[in-house]
């Protein structure tokens, strides 16, 4: 997914709308939520393979990773511009920031696996600590109720 | 991954480092970036490298935040802790990865006043310059 076509994923309406009163802001965190799970699951399963072929000195192709940290990078961009959404999502029920939190650490693994494996040592996520991530109740959640 | 030296404040060593590597990361990014991004965007081929250059110094903080956050909570009274800078670089690592697109992410850019407001939130500009402030001190020492 290129980040022009991540874009039109979550600006786009849900169908079906969220449950209750329909309001923008809701909307939006709704939109960043599906799709940035979704997003999550998909870009962690490249990760899953790149990781190991990096670790081995393998060639990453760099394009190849620098897409796919452009693409989690649109979204917690755009999720940021309006953090107030974010940040005033019921804790308790959400922890919406989980999500940006698992986002982020994937990024920065992501853009790691543009460097050089020695230099960088052991700084990116482990395949395990990247399947703790998945532990996020914001997070398993949306992944099984799925798109909508 | 190198990190910056050390200040002779209240923290562990480690710790020390990490704080500022990344205050000193956090004012390099922020004054480079607006020349990077019109660099990049009007086609110039190395500021992209420049500008990946700068994202993998971020993503290395940023890891080793999240690998070694129990000895920083533990190493870092809490009113200097490097975490307070975690959300504005990584507004600065979205905008710099949108750098490396092709073609760039230019939605993902930080404006004018978007970049000056990273520093706005958390009193975030006072403990950058306190903290540089004092690593030179301790350098001059």
């Amino acid at each position: 997914v290129s980040t022009s076509e991540t874009y039109e994923l979550i600006d786009a309406p849900l169908e079906p709308p969220p449950p209750g009163e329909r309001d923008e802001p809701k909307d939006h965190f709704y939109r960043h939520v599906i799709h940035g799970v979704a997003i999550l699951d998909a870009i962690a399963a490249e990760y899953r393979v790149l990781l190991p072929a990096w670790q081995s000195g393998s060639p990453v192709p760099r394009p190849v990773v620098l897409e796919l940290a452009g693409t989690v990078a649109a979204v917690i961009q755009s999720a940021l511009r309006r953090a107030e959404v974010f940040q005033s999502a019921p804790e308790a029920e959400f922890r919406p920031m989980q999500l940006i939190g698992a986002l982020e650490q994937l990024l920065y693994s992501l853009v790691l696996l543009t460097d050089d494996p020695e230099a960088v040592g052991e700084l990116p996520l482990a395949v395990e600590e990247l399947d703790d991530l998945f532990e996020a109740a914001i997070i398993r959640d949306a992944l099984a109720d799925g798109p909508g | 991954v190198t990190f910056r030296r050390k200040p002779k404040i209240e923290a562990n060593e480690w710790s020390a480092t990490m704080l500022v590597s990344t205050a000193f990361e956090l004012r390099d990014a922020i004054d480079e970036y607006p020349s990077l991004a019109n660099r990049v965007l009007a086609g110039d081929a190395d500021a992209g490298e420049r500008a990946l250059d700068r994202a993998q110094r971020i993503a290395a903080l940023g890891c080793a935040m999240v690998l070694r956050k129990d000895d920083i909570v533990a190493g870092t009274p809490e009113d200097i802790s490097p975490f307070r800078a975690a959300p504005a670089l990584l507004k600065l690592e979205c905008a710099l990865v949108g750098l490396t697109q092709y073609p760039p992410d230019e939605r993902a850019q930080l404006d004018a006043s978007e970049l000056a407001g990273l520093l706005d939130q958390d009193d975030l500009r006072s403990w950058m310059l306190n903290v540089i402030d004092a690593a030179d001190r301790a350098d001059g020492s």
